[in-house]
């Protein structure tokens, strides 16, 4: 590999933000335990 | 000023034990690390062929690549000389790098100081696909990158970068300014000429 021209400009480019390469492993969410309802009694 | 987008080939030796599942670079032969992005070095030295101005190594305020030398990590604008390299050699692999850093540009390619690859390309021929699918496989899993169609490869890297292919010269338009220049100067001084003789 390699150019037979010559360079035209030169730049300067900040890293980029890292970015993970794998996606993290995440635990999935705990359900919503159910709420018991009261019993309710006739009045 | 966002990452540049090129495009490179590789070669992945299957017969290599040490560096079996790592892209080397053709010509300087340099293994690339998985997972890190590769910094440039110059490596030039007296009597090589690609050494130009180089041999700025020891001067500790230059960084590599240098303008004048022929050091940098190579990467092409865009993915047709890539696959032409691709149709050379067996077992040499194309795909799309980010690079950053300092970052020389060339009409057809450019010459980074840190590159990264982002994925590689799956080989055309249904022949070549069949006896590399177990090597590409070890080597996108090294990497954690993609294995893509041709295709794909250009619309996948414009997502991480951009290309900063320079605009073609236009020698014909030029020459057309510089008629229309001419003209217009002539018109001044016939403008001044009448100004001045009334």
């Amino acid at each position: 590999m390699g150019f037979t021209s010559k360079p035209v400009r030169v730049i300067e480019i900040p890293e980029p933000a890292s970015e993970p390469l794998l996606a993290p492993e995440r635990e999935p969410e705990p359900s919503r335990r159910e709420e018991k309802v009261p019993a309710t009694t006739p009045a | 000023m966002i990452p540049a987008v090129g495009y490179r080939f590789w070669r992945v030796d299957p017969d290599d034990a040490w560096t079996r599942g790592r892209l080397q670079s053709p010509v300087a032969e340099t293994l690339w690390p998985p997972l890190e992005s590769l910094s440039a070095e110059c490596q030039t030295r007296p009597g090589l062929r690609l050494a130009r101005a180089g041999l700025h190594r020891t001067e500790e305020d230059r960084v590599s690549p240098e303008p004048g030398c022929s050091c940098g990590i190579y990467a092409y604008h865009d993915i047709v000389p890539m696959t032409r390299a691709l149709r050379e050699e067996p077992f040499m692999f194309g795909g799309a790098v980010l690079c950053w850093g300092r970052v020389v540009i060339h009409p057809e390619g450019l010459r980074a100081q840190h590159v990264r690859p982002l994925a590689l390309c799956r080989p055309e021929s249904p022949i070549v696909q069949q006896r590399t699918a177990v090597l590409l496989d070890e080597v996108t899993k090294e990497y954690a990158i993609p294995l893509l169609d041709l295709k794909d490869l250009v619309a996948y890297a414009s997502e991480f970068g951009a290309s900063y292919k320079p605009e073609p010269s236009q020698p014909a338009r030029r020459g057309l300014d510089r008629v229309r220049d001419a003209l217009s100067l002539r018109r001044i001084v016939r403008r001044l000429g009448k100004a001045i003789g009334g």
